[in-house]
């Protein structure tokens, strides 16, 4: 962290704009950003190069009245948004037999959940589970194991708090479509969570059934 | 009483929108009786929480700690350069 009694001229230029240090400021926080979508380098490159365009051709009208980093991310994000509004119109169907075989064992004959018995909970430490390096980590892991669909449509929910509407109107989903869409990619998250990061945790209280 | 695999569905549903009034009350009457989809509605707010740290949190330079991806090298020198032509060719 710098001391503040004098800006540098760097930090004076980066804080109101020089493209210059776009890339190195701000390029991680865009590529996580897209990658997390499309997991396509290629994609993501170009999405961020017509990023920087927009935002060159802008950059008088920009005040500073928001962070650098606020306005190119919105700006991505609206890359972000044309991209998937356009991969829809190949009519990607949802393959619900596929999906529906992950699911078919995560609960039992009964309905209920099929291995509550190795179960344990997730918030044993004081910390907060999901602040946890090795946490997000395993997150971010079986998170782009997510067929797309399901990752970019929770993404959009989880993450940008889209209204479902605006969501089912952008990709051509009907409510029920988004509804079950959502369901099953916040269940398998959680499978592959429990599987690959609780599990490997050392083995803490089980759960009392009384 | 409702099962754990609809408890579940209720449970998501009601992270989006509001469940009408039975669907409520079938599922207050079951996480009553339920401690693992007790705990799974701590795990659906959790993972969201989680998921919006580690794809839009703004954090310090060094995330690879955090396992957090990072731009490859050759996509930076890429952009770098198309900003600095762009900047060039305007002078």
């Amino acid at each position: 962290m710098s001391e503040n009694n004098s800006v540098s001229p760097c930090e004076s230029a980066s804080s109101s704009g020089d493209p210059g240090q776009w890339v190195e400021e701000h390029g991680d926080v865009l590529y996580r950003y897209a990658y997390y979508y499309f997991r396509d380098d290629a994609l993501v490159e170009d999405l961020i190069q017509d990023t920087f365009l927009v935002a060159l051709k802008g950059l008088e009208k920009f005040k500073g009245d928001s962070s650098v980093r606020t306005w190119l991310t919105g700006i991505l994000k609206h890359k972000i948004y044309d991209q998937l509004r356009r991969k829809v119109k190949g009519r990607e169907v949802l393959a619900s037999s596929d999906a529906e075989d992950g699911f078919t064992t995560l609960f039992d004959d009964l309905d209920q959940w099929a291995n509550y018995e190795q179960m344990r909970p997730w918030g044993q430490s004081p910390d907060k589970f999901f602040e946890q390096k090795e946490f997000l980590k395993v997150l971010g892991q079986c998170s782009e194991k997510l067929p797309a669909r399901l990752r970019q449509v929770q993404l959009m929910r989880d993450v940008e708090d889209l209204p479902q509407d605006e969501i089912c109107n952008m990709l051509d989903l009907s409510s029920s479509n988004l509804r079950v869409i959502l369901h099953r990619a916040r269940l398998l998250l959680r499978d592959c969570l429990e599987t690959n990061w609780r599990m490997l945790q050392p083995e803490g209280e089980g759960f009392d059934f009384l | 009483m409702i099962s754990c695999r609809k408890a579940s569905e209720l449970l998501s549903k009601s992270m989006d929108e509001p469940l009408t009034p039975q669907e409520a009350l079938a599922l207050q009457f079951h996480m009553k009786a339920c401690v693992i989809c007790e705990e799974f509605q701590r795990q659906l707010v959790g993972l969201r929480s989680g998921l919006r740290k580690l794809v839009s949190g703004s954090s310090p330079k060094d995330d690879s700690s955090l396992g957090k991806k990072r731009m490859p090298a050759d996509m930076r020198a890429q952009l770098q350069s198309f900003i600095e032509n762009k900047l060039s060719d305007d002078e």
